[in-house]
């Protein structure tokens, strides 16, 4: 079973995000922030990981970089409230990028996509 | 009878002195000028066939009546000379008129040393002494120094005792009117010839044509001066004139006068540039027929109101317009307008001035910045309450996805309601992108565009959203330049289709069922420039005309549900590449938007 990570903090969020992918049949951890992420990636070495960019103390772009610091290939699928993460030089190492959006289809193919 | 050929040639001599005085007066009274006058009274004294005296002084009363300056002196330096003249005039047999020539005049006088020396002499007007009482009193005074000199007898002014070096001399006073203009003196400093009483008589009578000739010289003079002056004013007058004209005429602001009939009087190279009118065909026009409105209203009315009022009027940043308001002829601009009371010159209420002040780009250029700086704040704040939204929308409709999935057993009325939740959660995230496509600024990436296969994709995608409402969508093509489907621009391919399927959208959704909407592509060219020219008409609902700034504006919507940002949006790009866009509506054509794109 392939196992997702996913990094954000947003609560109600969060829940969603675990409970459709379980429902897709993922296996899925989650972290509430950057420092939990990078420590979940970690201790779990999932097959994708997802990170919101913007969280408090470590955002997601700087966790995105000490990932790929030690792995270069796990995917990662970036997204973010603001339409304009694309522009971000730093972002660039992600596979993906989404806006969020309350139709989870689009970030299901995705995945979908990237682990095939 | 021994005395009778004795009185005959008295008589004789006195004939001949009256003939020469008259002679003396003519010569005198045929110029204005005084130096030529002086010349002519010395002369004529000194003339060998005339008065025959051998020297004579000038002295004339200056202007403050303050001393008898010397002005010229006529004879010969010394014995000698004085033989060398008679001898000349007898050789030539100059008569008085050829002597007194001004031609001659002006060679005997000119280099006198007499002459220059008495233009040093100063004597004051009331010293009391022969000269100055002999001008004073108005009476010749006939000196025999050698003779009458004793300690009653009347004192010599050292001056002219210098200057004439001999103790016979006369003096005679130049009285016109009764009023001395100066003195003459005579002497015989040669011949010794004894001056006697009929002498001085008419010496007198000859001083009083003198004086006479010398203060219509001095009147003329004065005249002349006027003159001058008056010619001075006149040309300064003329000239200021000429600068107010020049002022009135290029002052950047366009300026007409009108009567009380609102004919033009007056105006100024800006205002017939306005009205693209020449001065000749704008003056005597009257202005109502020229249509001239003020915000729709004509100016007839209103100049009405201010010449009945007598009050100056004015009107900050108002539509001035003119032409035909129905035709396509008609002219518009923002202007800031003065209709000022014109007077003239004893204050009489003579007609309106009317000063226009053309603003449209000041007013154009504000309402950019405006929209700018509100687009800049409409920025932060979307992109910062955007963030904030759309998370707890991904929780909502995230969730009533989830329930709609999970609960395979709600029916009816209950799944509507969930319908409706997840509906609404897409409506509101919609807006959020929309603000943020917005206020990001997105760089576009320039390439070469065909405008018209790019409008025909345009048309594909709307086209299944427009049969749902339907709404036909046709599509000419131009003609412009007989290239068709060759209309290439520089610009950004996503873009572009964004803004025109905005436009299509609004188009489709402003029809009604079985209208059409039309799009037509041209090309036409301005100052040298091609431009692609896209309009989409609609029949269905118009737009007002005070509108017209206001639909580009972020948020603003007539539609139900229409997030306000649709044209706003496209603005944004068709500006962002150097194009244009404009509506028009009115009840007969619908509307039609507009957008003008430089072909590469």
């Amino acid at each position: 079973m392939k196992k997702i990570l996913v990094v954000e903090d947003e609560d109600n969020i969060r829940d969603l995000y675990r409970e459709e992918l379980q429902d897709e049949g993922y296996e899925v951890e989650t972290a509430s922030d950057g420092a939990s992420g990078y420590e979940a990636f970690l201790k779990y070495r999932p097959n994708l990981i997802t990170i919101d960019i913007k969280m408090p103390d470590m955002d997601g772009v700087e966790l995105l970089q000490r990932i790929r610091k030690l792995d270069k290939k796990v995917p990662i699928i970036l997204y973010t409230a603001y339409g304009e993460f694309s522009q971000n030089f730093s972002t660039w190492t992600a596979n993906e990028y989404l806006v969020k959006s309350s139709n989870l289809d689009e970030l299901k193919n995705k995945i979908k996509e990237l682990l095939k | 009878m021994v005395e009778l050929p004795h009185k005959i040639q008295e008589y004789e001599a006195t004939v001949r002195r009256f003939n020469i005085l008259y002679q003396i007066s003519r010569s005198m009274s045929s110029t204005l000028d005084l130096n030529e006058i002086l010349r002519i009274i010395l002369a004529s004294v000194t003339y060998g066939n005339g008065f025959g005296f051998n020297r004579a002084f000038l002295f004339l009363v200056d202007e403050q009546w303050k001393n008898l300056v010397g002005k010229m002196a006529v004879g010969p330096d010394n014995a000698e000379e004085a033989g060398k003249i008679w001898q000349e005039i007898r050789e030539k047999h100059l008569s008085l008129e050829e002597f007194l020539s001004p031609k001659r005049l002006g060679e005997a006088t000119s280099t006198s040393k007499l002459d220059e020396e008495i233009k040093k002499i100063k004597i004051p007007v009331n010293s009391g002494k022969s000269v100055s009482r002999s001008f004073m009193e108005c009476c010749p005074i006939n000196l025999d120094l050698e003779q009458s000199y004793d300690k009653d007898s009347i004192e010599v002014e050292e001056e002219i005792l210098n200057f004439i070096g001999y103790p016979r001399f006369c003096i005679i006073p130049l009285v016109s009117f009764t009023r001395p203009m100066g003195v003459l003196i005579i002497d015989n400093k040669y011949n010794h010839r004894e001056i006697d009483s009929k002498d001085v008589d008419f010496l007198y009578m000859l001083g009083q044509q003198a004086a006479i000739a010398i203060e219509n010289a001095h009147t003329y003079e004065d005249l002349r001066k006027s003159i001058e002056t008056l010619e001075r004013v006149n040309r300064e007058i003329s000239s200021l004139k000429e600068y107010n004209e020049n002022i009135v005429e290029n002052v950047p602001i366009s300026l007409c006068v009108v009567n009380h009939d609102c004919v033009i009087t007056g105006c100024n190279k800006n205002f017939c540039k306005m009205l693209g009118l020449s001065k000749k065909s704008v003056l005597g026009l009257n202005i109502t027929n020229l249509g001239v409105r003020i915000n729709g209203h004509s100016i007839k009315r209103i100049l009405r109101k201010v010449l009945k009022r007598k009050r100056n009027k004015s009107f900050t940043e108002v539509f001035l317009s003119w032409g035909d308001e129905k035709s396509d002829k008609k002219e518009e601009l923002i202007c800031n307008l003065q209709l000022a009371i014109f007077k003239d010159p004893r204050g009489k209420v003579d007609g309106v001035i009317i000063a226009i002040d053309d603003v449209t780009q000041t007013v154009k250029l504000e309402r950019l910045l405006e929209d700018a700086r509100r687009l800049a704040h409409l920025g932060e704040l979307a992109a910062s309450v955007a963030h904030e939204i759309r998370n707890p929308l991904v929780s909502i409709g995230g969730y009533a996805r989830r329930l709609r999935k999970k609960c395979g057993g709600l029916r009816g009325r209950d799944l509507e309601s969930l319908d409706i939740i997840i509906e609404e959660v897409e409506r509101l995230e919609n807006i959020v992108r929309d603000t943020l496509d917005f206020v990001s600024k997105k760089s576009a990436v320039f390439s070469k565009i065909n405008l018209c296969k790019l409008l025909k994709q345009c048309i594909d995608l709307i086209g299944a959203f427009a049969s749902k409402s339907g709404v036909t969508i046709n599509f000419v093509s131009g003609y412009g330049l007989g290239r068709k489907e060759e209309v290439i621009i520089n610009g950004s391919g996503d873009n572009l289709k964004q803004a025109f399927i905005n436009l299509l959208k609004n188009s489709v959704e402003a029809s009604y069922v079985g209208e059409e909407v039309n799009i037509e592509l041209d090309v036409s060219e301005e100052n040298g420039k091609k431009w692609a020219m896209v309009s989409i008409n609609n029949k269905g609902d118009i737009i007002a005309e005070s509108d017209f700034h206001r639909i580009f504006l972020p948020f603003y919507s007539t539609k139900k549900d229409g997030t306000g940002l649709g044209l706003s949006v496209t603005k944004r790009i068709i500006e962002q590449h150097s194009g244009e866009i404009e509506v028009k509506s009115d009840r007969k054509t619908g509307t039609t938007f507009v957008v003008k794109l430089p072909v590469f």
